[in-house]
């Protein structure tokens, strides 16, 4: 079954984008000195680019195979660059969470994995930078961690459906593949049924009707003998019952033959 | 006197007729010798070769060679001898084939034993006086 979208991370991607973009929006600094407690216009110019870019797939990833070394530094920056944006929100790392579950999608796995770690060692130092230690480190590993298991998680269920799909698209196939040998089975068994009933048909010229025009000139001979010579009609009346005696036998077979084995088998017993 | 070969794959039907129509013939005021037998085609064609019957009966359907085929060779080596059908296959076509392979007559296997004499005999007929 296709997806509705088709991208390669569903709507939890676009949650995280709105709580990252929210929070960056309105947050204030708790430095009542810092003259830009909110900047949402600098903050607006690295969130538009990310929203298009995630909006890009996954048109530009399957017409542009190459889009993608394009797209991952590309999409990196930008959420890094939000990150060192004054006053220093805390939630832009979840940005990462749908970029991840793309490198899992549209590069190999050691790629992905370790554009992963990359993401996470820049979140835990950008924050570590911008929040003190303490605060960056403790803020970072929650997101590191809760980011790693949403990943994790989409990319199984994506990996599932792909499995779930195939398996249906086997399923279809082997369906397809059973009904047309059903339908070879009943050609085949036509043709043999026709191919018996000819060697049937074969069987009763070869045998039974030939042995009864036999017969039928025997039945002349003797008519004709009884006026010219009666003493030949015994070995011809002879030679006619021992015609008709075959004549039996050959029908006796072939109705054998043509009883069903069921049938067969009750007669026997 | 007409010397006739029979043609079939089965002997009794090949034993009947060698033993009715020598009967049917002198019923009819006629005289029919059976000079030989053969059991396929090729053996027919060997045999009017070696014997020159002067009327072959033979069987269309037959193994080795069929009656048709068999037909076609005797023809050519002995254009007047007398090729007479008989079969248990009677639809048109069958009939139609048989008189194009070089048969000048065609009977069902079922026919009186005197209606085979008549065919046989029939080309023995003095041809009729235009005037």
């Amino acid at each position: 079954m296709k997806e509705k979208t088709g991208r390669s991370f569903s709507w939890i991607g676009f949650v995280l984008y709105a709580v990252a973009a929210l929070r960056a929006l309105t947050y204030r600094s708790p430095n009542p000195l810092d003259s830009q407690s909110t900047n949402p216009l600098a903050h607006t110019l690295f969130l538009a680019p990310i929203l298009l870019l995630l909006l890009s797939d996954p048109a530009l990833f399957r017409r542009f195979p190459g889009y993608r070394w394009v797209y991952f530094p590309l999409q990196a920056g930008l959420i890094q660059g939000l990150g060192l944006v004054p006053p220093y929100q805390d939630t832009w790392g979840i940005l990462y969470v749908a970029v991840c579950i793309q490198a899992f999608a549209y590069l190999p796995a050691a790629w992905a994995l370790g554009l992963s770690l990359f993401f996470a060692a820049s979140l835990l130092t950008t924050l570590t930078l911008t929040m003190g230690v303490s605060v960056g480190l403790a803020l970072g590993l929650t997101v590191v961690a809760g980011s790693a298991l949403i990943v994790s998680n989409e990319v199984i269920f994506k990996q599932a459906e792909r499995d779930r799909r195939e398996s249906q698209r086997l399923l279809t196939e082997l369906q397809k593949a059973t009904q047309q040998l059903q339908v070879y089975t009943a050609q085949v068994e036509e043709i043999s049924a026709a191919q018996e009933r000819n060697r049937l048909a074969h069987e009763l010229h070869d045998s039974v009707s030939q042995t009864v025009f036999s017969i039928s000139l025997m039945a002349q001979s003797v008519r004709m003998l009884l006026e010219k010579d009666p003493a030949q009609v015994g070995p011809q009346l002879q030679a006619l019952q021992e015609l008709t005696g075959g004549a039996l036998a050959q029908m006796r077979s072939l109705i054998q033959q043509w009883r069903p084995p069921a049938e067969k088998h009750d007669l026997q017993t | 006197m007409i010397r006739l070969l029979i043609v079939d794959d089965i002997a009794q039907v090949r034993q009947g007729l060698r033993t009715v129509l020598p009967l049917a013939a002198e019923a009819a005021g006629l005289q029919i010798e059976i000079v030989g037998e053969a059991k396929d085609g090729a053996q027919a064609v060997e045999l009017a070769a070696g014997l020159c019957p002067d009327a072959i009966l033979m069987d269309l359907e037959m193994p080795v060679m069929d009656g048709c085929t068999a037909a076609r060779l005797i023809r050519q080596q002995q254009p007047t001898v007398r090729l007479v059908a008989l079969t248990v296959h009677t639809s048109p076509e069958v009939c139609a084939t048989a008189l194009a392979a070089g048969f000048d007559d065609f009977f069902e296997k079922g026919t009186s034993a005197h209606s085979l004499v008549e065919g046989i005999a029939r080309w023995n007929d003095p041809p009729t006086p235009v005037f």
